[in-house]
């Protein structure tokens, strides 16, 4: 059996000559909670949609369980579960309804479980899913993907929108359908707060380029923050490799710095600094500042620069 | 079909009705409505009156037609683009059963609900019609034909809508092409006059826009997943809407062509067609029927100048030139009748012979009921049969005769009713002896069918045309019935004697002129009647020689001459230069079939050219669009042959790769392929900034890495 379920291969959008997710190669470790990140519009959805062929690549290939991404078989398909952006359903039907459609799809059909997650969000089976709240809906939407007991499950973006008690729910469910240790799932979110309480791997988009693919800890052990105290105004910051930005003060300079080595190390110690100090960084600010706008922030040192 | 795939196609199906049985029965309701309001007619004594039998059923056609072009637009959008949004679709797609089973369950139950949706109004119409005491005219279930057919025609118009909801492409490009496409799904209609035929050539125009649907919603943009029953599908519509696009501006270059053409004093190009003078000379006669003075058309005279057939010109004597009445040979042509009229026209299973001014309100209307060759008399008042008659009928009222009429009808006038009107049947013309035409009558009279034949003719009778109009006395013995059958034209006197027969060839087109005797003759002397038949090998273009040939009342042929050609139409002229150039060889293809001027004259340069152009064009775009050599010879000898339709059929078909600057070369590389057409490099990987994390412990390895 193969150790991943999904592998993309130099898998490339383009919606006209814009590049929106660029050559990107990933697998996806079977049994594990992986974390897709990145920001809006970095190429997320898009690149789920082409692992499941709902959209045409325009280069590279996906397999997803073994089979070719645009010709999945309805056998396969039965085996992903998707929770798509939205959280569509169909408004008109009831949430019984819903369930007896969706069920008449599948060979597995799983009723316990689409009561249990119905009852877990309070749900009425007679009210129109048009009528439910969005965090309802949300978790009509995972019944319907967790029922049929998916081997792999694919969630584009399950917390958007949701209320924090929502959210805790969505994924105190997505951890309920990982009780079984083949299952696994693939989820997008631009929240890390969820990211971290769940997965186990992560892989980052930025700009359509995949920067970051890795175990939590790794992430959290290679994205590092440094304070160098200056007796005064601190010097422009220097070329580093893996530099994501830099923040001067009057004399304090903080550098947040990925990948960090006996190189950089050595560089810092020739801007000739009092003192440098590693900062504490926890797990969402090191996403937010390896996402977040590159390059130098300063509140007033650039008016004293322009004055000197 | 498995068990597992019935249950997928019976869910979807319960969805899409469930989901849109709504516009399905607003779409009911508002074609019922609009029956309702097509099939009435006001005056000011009632203001809501049922139309006569004809104008009723018309309308309920023209309604029916309308209605299901605009019922099967509603349901083929509604049915897609509220769902096309990017989750819904998704979520869709992902249904874990083929998009076969998901697209036909979608189709099924929309063609279930359009049927339903047109088809209930049409019914709840018939039975009203059929309910004795509703309608004082006679019900054929067959009358019913019409909107069943319109309805099954508008499938296409169906399956045209579910196709430009499906395709992305531009609205204001090709996208709704496919709907020019559905909207020649209606052809079929009036490709012929039976039914069946037209129910056999129906699935030509169906499969083709049902496969182009299904391919749209299993592939979407991917070319690669499309069947090739679903791209042939495809290729047709998007080819059957390029034409219909080319033919609309064909026509309006055409016409622009005429008009600037006409621009000046007088229309540049002369109609002409051959006369006689009452000398018995024969000429041709040149006609500017049009002037345009101001932009405004105005006709100044009829006849500008007369010549004889070598040439010469002749001083014109408007009083002295007879021009010649055609003749119809051709049952096609010839309508209203039950044996050759469309199963579109309620003439067919019954026709009014009586129609009095519509202003007045007739105590009985007449019908001519050609299943049961009989005439039948409604009342008015209470809107049922009163009488039924036959051609000798001499019954009280109350008895039905049982004679028949002789032969299928071929024509019964409509306006008349007058004693001498001929009532032509295939093998026998009747004259009534009584004054109906104003549409009151005594049930009770006795009323008299006088055949004109002492027995039947042999041949089917095609036409009938009398030498002059019927508003002289009923025993004025100066006029003759021109009969046309198939392959000759026989002059009968009033009497009903024949007295000449003129053979004429198959696929050919007659006029004559009768000139009465009185007026002399320089060439023949003499004070009999004589009449010449022009005959003119009946083709779309002239360019043909025709004869003439002057014969006595007992038939005898006194001159005989050729007619050279005349010069074709500007209009053919133009539409000739302009087919020649869009398509060439398709043109020269139905030169040769329905020009007899020699094919071989379009084999000049300018076609073949034309040809070349488009063989070139053909081969380029698809070369641009990345095609292998195989494809793009194929495509260039498409083009070669179907022209310019099918460079604009290739231009519309596929999504064109977008073209990025390569940055080994600068040229333009298409994205779709790994390496660059022109220098062969590869697409660089994503630039590293060194903030890169990756685990490189077996678990990935990035395309970065990797490049």
């Amino acid at each position: 059996m193969n150790d991943f379920v999904i592998e993309t291969h130099g898998l490339t959008k383009y919606y006209g000559t814009r590049e929106v997710v660029s050559p990107l190669d990933l697998a996806v470790p079977r049994g594990s909670i992986f974390g897709f990140l990145g920001r809006n519009g970095a190429g997320k959805s898009t690149t789920i949609r082409m692992m499941l062929g709902l959209v045409e690549p325009t280069r590279g290939s996906a397999t997803v369980l073994g089979q070719d991404s645009r010709s999945l078989t309805p056998e396969l398909r039965a085996r992903v579960g998707y929770l798509a952006e939205g959280h569509h359903v169909y408004g008109w039907m009831t949430v019984k309804e819903c369930g007896e459609w969706q069920s008449r799809f599948y060979q597995n059909w799983n009723w316990g479980v689409y009561n249990g997650v119905v009852d877990h969000f309070g749900l009425n089976p007679k009210t129109k899913a048009k009528g439910l709240s969005r965090g309802e809906r949300a978790g009509l939407c995972l019944a319907l993907t967790l029922a049929p007991e998916p081997e792999l499950l694919i969630l584009d973006d399950p917390a958007l929108g949701l209320d924090p008690v929502a959210r805790r729910s969505l994924l105190q469910s997505m951890l309920y359908v990982t009780r079984r240790a083949d299952r696994t799932i693939l989820f997008s979110s631009h929240l890390l707060s969820d990211v971290e309480r769940v997965a186990d791997h992560i892989a980052i988009l930025d700009r359509s380029v995949l920067r970051a693919n890795c175990s939590l800890e790794t992430f959290q052990d290679r994205v590092r923050q440094v304070s160098l105290k200056f007796p005064g105004t601190p010097p422009p910051p220097p070329a580093i490799p893996g530099l994501l930005h830099s923040f001067r003060t009057e004399n304090e300079m903080v550098l947040t710095i990925a990948n960090m080595s006996p190189d950089t190390d050595r560089i810092l110690k020739s801007l000739n600094p009092k003192s440098i100090d590693p900062m504490p960084l926890g797990l969402e600010d090191a996403f937010i500042s390896y996402l977040g706008d590159r390059g130098e922030q300063s509140f007033f040192i650039p008016d004293a620069e322009d004055v000197a | 079909m498995n068990a597992g795939n019935f249950r997928a196609f019976c869910a979807m199906f319960w969805k899409e009705c469930r989901e849109n049985a709504k516009w399905a029965a607003l779409a009911a309701v508002g074609l019922l409505l609009a029956l309702v309001v097509g099939a009435a007619k006001s005056n000011q004594v009632l203001p809501y009156q049922v139309k006569p039998y004809d104008e009723f059923w018309n309308a309920v056609y023209t309604v029916i037609g309308f209605g299901s072009v605009l019922t099967a637009l509603l349901l083929g959008m509604l049915q897609i683009l509220p769902e096309r949004r990017r989750d819904q679709w998704a979520f869709l797609m992902h249904r874990p059963a083929s998009r076969a089973v998901l697209f036909w369950g979608k189709a099924c139950a929309g063609l279930a609900l359009y049927l339903l949706a047109v088809g209930c109004p049409l019914v709840a119409v018939s039975i009203w019609a059929a309910v004795p005491g509703n309608m004082a005219a006679p019900f054929d279930p067959r009358l019913m034909l019409p909107g069943v057919a319109t309805i099954l025609c508008g499938v296409n118009i169906y399956f045209a809508a579910l196709i430009v909801a499906l395709r992305p492409a531009r609205w204001h490009g090709s996208r709704i092409l496919p709907l020019l496409a559905g909207a020649l799904g209606y052809f079929p209609l009036g490709l012929t006059n039976e039914f069946w035929w037209t129910m056999a050539v129906l699935p030509f125009t169906v499969v083709p826009l049902a496969l182009a649907a299904w391919a749209s919603f299993v592939a979407e943009s991917a070319e690669a997943r499309r069947s090739y029953a679903g791209r042939a599908g495809l290729a047709l519509t998007m080819f059957a809407g390029c034409s219909v696009v080319l033919f609309a501006v064909f026509a309006i270059a055409v016409g622009f062509y005429s008009d600037v053409q006409r621009q000046g004093s007088y229309y540049s190009e002369a109609t002409q067609d051959y006369g006689v003078l009452t000398s018995g000379r024969f000429v041709r006669a040149t006609s500017f029927p049009v002037r345009i003075v101001g932009g405004r058309y105005v006709t100044p005279q009829q006849i500008s100048e007369l010549h004889d057939l070598s040439g010469r010109f002749v001083p014109y004597y408007p009083d002295a030139l007879k021009t010649p009445t055609s003749l119809m040979l051709t049952g096609t042509q010839y309508a209203p009748n039950a044996w050759n009229v469309s199963y579109m026209q309620p003439q067919r299973y019954a026709q009014e012979i009586v129609q009095p001014l519509r202003a007045s309100s007739p105590r009985f209307r007449w019908f001519y009921i050609a299943p049961r060759r009989r005439i039948v008399l409604y009342s008015t008042k209470t809107r049922r049969v009163v009488r039924e008659i036959g051609p000798v009928d001499s019954q009280s009222s109350d008895t039905l005769g049982t004679a028949q009429f002789l032969g299928s009808p071929v024509s019964l006038p409509v306006s008349s009713g007058l004693t001498n009107t001929p009532y032509v049947f295939s093998r026998q013309i009747y004259r009534l002896n009584t004054d109906i035409s104003s549409g009151d009558f005594d049930p009770r009279a006795r009323l008299a069918w006088i055949p004109l034949f002492h027995k039947p003719l042999p041949e089917a009778i095609v036409s009938v045309t009398p030498s002059r109009s019927f508003d002289g006395p009923a025993d004025d013995t100066q006029y003759v019935y021109y009969v046309c059958t198939a392959h000759a034209v026989h002059v009968v006197a009033p009497k009903g004697q024949v007295l000449f027969s003129v053979p004429v060839p198959d696929g050919n087109k007659v006029s004559v002129v009768d000139l009465p005797g009185a007026h002399g003759d320089a060439v023949h002397g003499g004070n009999d009647t004589r009449y010449f038949f022009w005959i003119f090998p009946n083709r779309i273009a002239t360019g043909l020689q025709g004869t003439v040939t002057e014969y006595s009342p007992h038939g005898k042929v006194m001159q005989r001459e050729i007619l050279p050609s005349l010069p074709p139409s500007i209009t053919i002229a133009a539409s000739s230069k302009l087919s020649a150039s869009v398509a060439p060889m398709i043109s020269m293809f139905l030169a040769a079939l329905f020009l007899q001027s020699a094919p071989l004259a379009l084999l000049k340069a300018g076609p073949l050219g034309f040809s070349a152009i488009w063989a070139s064009l053909s081969w380029l775009v698809l070369k641009r669009g990345g095609f292998q050599g195989r494809t793009r010879i194929a495509g260039a000898l498409a083009g070669l042959f179907l022209g310019l339709p099918f460079l604009l059929t290739i231009l519309s078909l596929y999504r064109w790769p977008s073209r990025i600057d390569c940055p080994q070369c600068g040229k333009k590389r298409v994205v779709i392929q790994d390496r660059c057409d022109h220098c062969g490099a590869a697409f660089s990987a994503p630039a590293r900034d060194g903030t890169e994390i990756y685990e490189t412990s077996g678990l990935v390895m990035t395309h970065t890495e990797a490049a």
